[in-house]
């Protein structure tokens, strides 16, 4: 009887948001409320997320592991934060200090540690990989678009040139769209499959 | 014919041929898949994880939907069941994670589903921890790293809605002798991850894992629905430039 009515309000649901993409006019009013249900089951969904990660770092201390002291830190700051957030708006200066001089700079520095870790990894790509025609292909690209975007690579100007270059800065776009299509085809596959019940990744 | 006709088109045709395949491939006939050798790896790599009664971890992805990736969350979701078996229900060693709360809850619902499919609906499983390490996407990756540090040979599973910065937890665990494997939808995920994961799903053979890990002849009319819809859809660009260049279009 559960399992019956969660596919039926499924049904419902999923049926009621692709009508409204074909009578949009009609449909406006339901739509936005089911959108507005969204919003709100995926904020309540944040928050038991959240309650998990304090579970989770509470229980870690419990146990003496061995990142014990980074929970502390996490829970610490969870807490300060969320005292912070209740005193000040989102928008007060102070918990915008704190986002600009805390949180962004800690993002950069995994971004800074992110390049250091892409170029490190392309330096291996060879031994992980092998000689293959796909990791030279990868290779010659990424050599192609640094000097195409460094402005090392000249042709000359106007002719077979210029024809040239055009071709190598559209290749990568080629690419991309090929296998974005894909995605796209096999997204709409699973969203018809979750929509006509045939998958139910919400539980089998 | 505008483009929202074509678009209708092509969606009114996948459900005709989904739901006719469905209900073919349930009277017992099927349809053989192409091999796909990183899946051999990562079944080779689940046992020997498994039976070495080491940690494995599978990382969702940080989000459920979005604009221009819509059925990656939806898919990574689908993805496990398929990891679920009974040694990993009562092991104990795995753990599922994303940064997004409502993939979390979904993850949670199909782990206690599988385990009560198993055993006692009275019962409540312990043996998977469903984690959420941060709840962006940069705090959520500096918390996997740590828990990835501390358990070295480390099973990972990468599935889902991904940026570049996924690729510093596949740096981690390659570093700490773990294995990975990897099926990140974005183009962006794909590039940054090539260079370090040999077991790399790319493009739409995402989307041909579910059925891969747990056979149905729903994911096999899938999979025929999409490889029709593919070569349709190749045609018609093909005609379209050919009507292009002889100035029709």
């Amino acid at each position: 009887m559960k399992k019956i009515l969660a596919i039926s309000i499924l049904l419902f649901i999923g049926l009621t948001v692709l009508a409204g993409y074909l009578f949009p006019q009609e449909l406006s009013p339901i739509l936005s409320l089911i959108i507005d249900w969204g919003i709100l089951l995926i904020g309540t969904a944040v928050l038991i997320g959240i309650g998990y990660l304090i579970k989770r770092h509470i229980s870690l201390i419990s146990q003496r592991e061995k990142q014990n002291f980074l929970s502390i830190i996490l829970l610490l700051a969870f807490i300060s934060t969320i005292i912070l957030g209740l005193i000040f708006s989102f928008n007060h200066p102070v918990f915008t200090d704190l986002m600009i001089n805390v949180q962004y700079p800690v993002e950069t520095s995994l971004l800074a540690i992110l390049a250091v870790v892409l170029l490190t990894a392309s330096f291996r790509l060879i031994s992980t990989r092998g000689w293959t025609p796909m990791s030279i292909a990868f290779l010659c690209s990424a050599v192609i678009t640094l000097g195409l975007d460094a402005g090392s690579i000249y042709l000359g100007s106007g002719g077979a040139g210029d024809v040239i270059l055009n071709f190598l800065r559209r290749l990568p776009l080629v690419g991309a769209r090929g296998i974005l299509l894909g995605m796209g085809l096999g997204g709409l596959i699973v969203g018809l499959r979750v929509l006509l019940t045939i998958e139910k990744p919400y539980g089998e | 014919m505008n483009w929202s006709i074509l678009g209708w088109g092509m969606i009114s045709v996948a459900i005709i041929l989904l739901v006719v395949f469905t209900f073919r491939f349930k009277n017992g006939k099927s349809y053989k898949v192409r091999k796909n050798t990183q899946m051999e790896g990562l079944n080779k790599s689940r046992i020997a994880k498994i039976e070495g009664g080491l940690h494995r971890t599978i990382v969702l992805g940080h989000q459920l939907s979005s604009s221009a990736y819509p059925g990656l969350g939806l898919n990574s979701l689908a993805i496990v069941p398929g990891i679920l078996d009974p040694e990993t229900l009562a092991d104990g060693k795995l753990n599922i994670s994303t940064s997004q709360g409502s993939l979390m809850v979904f993850v949670r619902q199909i782990v206690e589903n599988s385990y009560q499919n198993g055993f006692s609906k009275a019962l409540t499983q312990r043996g998977v921890n469903t984690v959420l390490p941060g709840p962006t996407v940069y705090s959520n990756i500096a918390g996997l790293v740590c828990e990835l540090g501390v358990h070295p040979q480390h099973g990972l599973i990468l599935a889902g809605n991904f940026g570049p910065e996924v690729s510093l937890l596949s740096e981690v665990c390659v570093s700490k002798n773990g294995d990975v494997f990897a099926a990140a939808g974005t183009i962006t995920s794909q590039a940054a991850l090539f260079p370090q994961v040999e077991n790399l799903v790319m493009g739409e053979n995402n989307f041909m894992l579910p059925g891969l890990l747990t056979p149905s002849p729903g994911r096999d009319a899938g999979w025929l629905t999409e490889d029709i819809l593919r070569i349709l859809l190749i045609f018609m660009i093909i005609a379209a430039a050919i009507l292009k260049m002889v100035g029709v279009l």
